[in-house]
């Protein structure tokens, strides 16, 4: 998070409510209980002034894990940071909206604030019979409760009490699971993804992490801290954790059984915590040994270097995909997996792999048969994709730091496209049943990635696949959205701030809508899709009057404003220019009321539009009849003379005749 | 025979031929009307000749189809005679009163009168005709204009048709 932006300048300002209880105090910053992803304040309960919590302001850029924090107050928690309290409130200092989480002070401060730094080594006997037993129910917990912690790691520790004896978790909802953690304490897996895609993994992760930590709390300090983060991987890929973490340095016998169960690198052969709870019993278990995965005869040569497992191979074609591609366009590569690397399985899914090719000629389709052959080789493995590299449930959270800039959204949506979920599982030794409608979930977004319409595309698929996310649209991001119901009064805000712009419904707004609002219905699609601008407008009117109508407010005037200044474009579908003369002049009395409904029913009344069809129908055929008139009117004018003689001509025979019967009459009548 | 001469004309002039029967019948029938006067009553076929000669001399320059020159002039003309006629009738059809009566300048001036006034009527009456139908023109066009227009003004350009809606 920003820090300047969001810690400094609070001198004299109010504090902030959040919910019935707590006051965050702005002015009064906490910089050592600060996360990477969340700004720390002092924070009072109104109603106990004598405990002592802290409040954690949220950068919006990544989302915390608002689904698991509800779970998260629901523990007790001894050993972990849980929240007490959270909800949206206005920062004055970003003079925007944050998620903010209120927690229990801890006392004796953090452990340390860099993976570099070095403690005073923690005695096996204090890690043993002090340190490890309440963190370990306290993950026996988090685990019974379905979550994992995910962001285990030592600079995220902290001393509960002021005389630093008891050592808790720190906080871990502030951001996506796992995604500041450094790779030392990331099993292999989740390490090669990237950092916003790892995923909830499981409490064999945390387990893991947990072993990194003591590592730490071991020998004072992390030998492998210097290195960089892909060394450690590739350290660990070779070498296995064990090794890669420790190096070379010692650890007590009793130790290095923990160590071994704890950083194996195969999840099935990890450490449970029923296994971690006998240890700390007393119950000693055999010590693991490193598993070795299945070794080829002979390296095979890529990039210059020789690999001799599927993993490591793997690692390197993920990592230059166009030169894998040139690899697997030729022999050897099958030669040196069927003759060198012998491993049966992944044949078969290399097999199934290579003939996966149902998206040829599509783009991206080298690089995702490169990363069909990636999962093929290593199926725990990430989804890894020209540089989008995800697990499969960090999916969610990696599409929304896409969308943060971290990564190209577009790369996103070709990995999704061209079914890579799909295989993943299709990998899988086992699929689990709680996996299956995360399989069909894929499947079903996969359809609303095709269709281009707004509220669909990789947009409707961001806010499905995150439930608690806020809408990203620039229109109401800072005000934190992350409700259907608070959308309107947002627009209204900002209808009020930038009255100047004509109102648009833009993709985001409508794929927040279209996930969050399913009484939105979903005629409204077309209705923006349409390249007429009434029909735009028209379509924005049909789905703001839905919320409306569902969530309030029942009057937005500046919103009605901005949308009114759009509705001639749907005015001027009316043919009659005194029915659209009277729209007009009525229009400004109901945009000050501000109820969208009425804007609608002004302008789209279906009666009124059926009268002024059938009207210009009928004054369509009127007007052709005209036209015929008086098109032989023009044929006729040269003919006239000629006409007017015989017209002239017969009727003076007639009269001529008529005179004359009348002649003879009135003869007749005289004489006799 | 004009019948037969008609038929056997070549197409082009059948509708002469046609006119030239229609004219054959009505000549056959004055002249079967003369002839059979002139047995019966021959001082009123005498009255009839020398009165009808405007008659005569109007069928003759009268081309057109409906002989409507003929029969403005003749319906007058016959008008004119008839009184004489009347009078010849009421003395006996005598050769002394169609003396008398042709001895009168009245009877040839209200013969010959009568028929000019037919010739008159024919001669004026087109020129009347015509500006009675220019004027109702004139205005036919002026309304139908004027109700273009409002329709135009009403629903737009577009109902004419002419102009593409959007």
């Amino acid at each position: 998070m920003a820090e300047t932006a969001v810690e400094n300048g609070g001198g004299g300002k109010q504090p902030v409510h959040l919910g019935e209880h707590f006051d965050i105090y702005v002015d009064r910053p906490l910089s050592d209980l600060r996360s990477p992803n969340a700004a720390a304040y002092l924070a009072i309960d109104r109603d106990r002034p004598t405990g002592s919590f802290f409040a954690l302001i949220c950068d919006p850029a990544l989302p915390p894990r608002t689904e698991a924090i509800t779970a998260l107050q629901g523990l007790r928690g001894e050993a972990a940071l849980l929240p007490q309290e959270w909800g949206v409130v206005s920062w004055p200092l970003t003079e925007r909206r944050h998620l903010a989480i209120i927690l229990d002070r801890p006392s004796g401060g953090r452990l340390v604030s860099s993976m570099s730094d070095a403690i005073e080594p923690v005695s096996e006997d204090e890690l043993i019979h002090e340190i490890l037993p309440p963190l370990a129910a306290s993950l026996r917990e988090f685990s019974s409760s379905g979550l994992t912690h995910r962001s285990i790691r030592p600079t995220n520790l902290f001393y509960r009490d002021a005389a630093r004896r008891m050592l808790v978790f720190g906080e871990c909802a502030s951001a996506p699971p796992a995604a500041l953690q450094p790779t030392a304490c990331e099993p292999i897996e989740s390490a090669m993804a990237m950092s916003a895609g790892r995923g909830n993994g499981t409490p064999s992760d945390d387990l893991y992490a947990l072993g990194a930590t003591i590592i730490f709390l071991l020998l004072g300090r992390f030998p492998a801290a210097s290195l960089p983060d892909q060394q450690v991987l590739s350290d660990k890929i070779a070498r296995g954790s064990y090794y890669a973490l420790l190096r070379n340095e010692r650890v007590g016998s009793a130790s290095v059984e923990l160590l071994r169960g704890l950083l194996t690198d195969d999840p099935r052969e990890r450490w449970s915590i029923q296994d971690l709870e006998m240890w700390l019993e007393g119950r000693r278990l055999s010590p693991k040994q490193p598993a070795t995965a299945k070794r080829a005869t002979r390296p095979f040569e890529f990039g210059g270097q020789g690999y001799f497992t599927a993993r490591s191979l793997a690692f390197g074609f993920a990592r230059d995909p166009v030169a894998a591609m040139k690899v697997l366009k030729g022999q050897d590569f099958e030669i040196w997996m069927q003759r060198s690397l012998n491993d049966e399985a992944r044949s078969k899914m290399l097999a199934a792999a290579l003939s996966d090719g149902r998206d040829v000629g599509l783009s991206g389709h080298d690089e995702r048969l490169v990363a069909r052959v990636c999962t093929a080789l290593d199926p725990l493995a990430p989804i890894r994709y020209k540089a989008f590299a995800a697990m499969v449930d960090g999916f969610p959270t990696a599409l929304v730091a896409a969308f943060r800039g971290q990564t190209s959204v577009q790369t996103v949506a070709e990995a999704l496209a061209g079914r890579l979920p799909q295989f993943w599982f299709s990998t899988q030794p086992e699929l689990k049943p709680e996996n299956v409608p995360v399989l069909k979930s894929f499947e079903r977004l996969r359809m609303h990635l095709e269709d281009r319409r707004p509220g669909f595309g990789i947009e409707r698929i961001l806010y499905e696949m995150n439930p608690g996310l806020h809408c990203l649209s620039p229109v109401v991001e800072a005000d934190y959205i992350v409700e259907p119901g608070e959308m309107l009064k947002a627009l209204e805000r900002a209808s009020e701030r930038r009255g100047g712009d004509d109102f648009v419904v833009d993709r985001h707004l409508a794929a927040f809508l279209a996930a969050r609002f399913r009484l939105g219905g979903n005629d409204w699609h077309d209705a923006l899709a349409s390249h007429e601008p009434g029909q735009r407008v028209l379509g924005a009117l049909y789905l703001l009057t839905r919320v409306q109508s569902t969530y309030g407010p029942a009057s937005t005037p500046a919103l009605a404003q901005r949308i009114a200044r759009q509705l001639p474009a749907v005015i001027d579908r009316f043919q009659n220019r005194a029915r659209r003369k009277r729209l007009s002049e009525e229009l400004p009395k109901l945009v000050a009321k501000g109820n969208l409904g009425n804007l609608l029913s002004l302008v789209d009344n279906a009666a009124e539009r059926q009268r002024d069809s059938f009207g210009f129908a009928q004054a369509q055929r009127e007007y052709a009849v005209i036209d015929r008139e008086l098109t032989v009117l023009r044929i006729q004018t040269p003919k006239r003379p000629e006409r007017a003689a015989e017209l002239g001509a017969r009727y003076a025979a007639t009269a001529a005749t008529l005179l004359g019967w009348l002649t003879a009459l009135a003869v007749v009548a005289i004489s006799g | 025979m004009a019948r037969s001469g008609a038929t056997k004309a070549p197409p082009a002039k059948s509708s002469g031929s046609r006119r030239r029967g229609g004219g054959g019948i009505v000549a056959t029938f004055a002249v079967v009307v003369i002839t059979v006067l002139g047995v019966t009553a021959t001082p009123l076929c005498i009255l009839l000749v020398a009165g009808l000669l405007p008659t005569g001399a109007a069928a003759l320059i009268d081309r057109h189809r409906a002989r409507y020159l003929a029969r403005a002039v003749g319906a007058m003309n016959l008008a004119g005679i008839f009184p004489a006629a009347l009078q010849l009738w009421e003395s006996g059809l005598t050769f002394s009163a169609l003396q008398a009566a042709i001895g009168s300048p009245y009877t040839w001036l209200i013969m010959y009168g009568a028929a000019s006034i037919g010739w008159l009527l024919h001669l004026g009456m087109p020129p009347v005709v015509r500006v009675i139908v220019d004027l109702r023109a004139e205005e036919t066009k002026r309304r139908l204009e004027a109700r273009a227009k409002t329709l135009v003004e009403e629903w737009g350009d577009q109902v004419t048709g002419r102009v593409r809606e959007g």
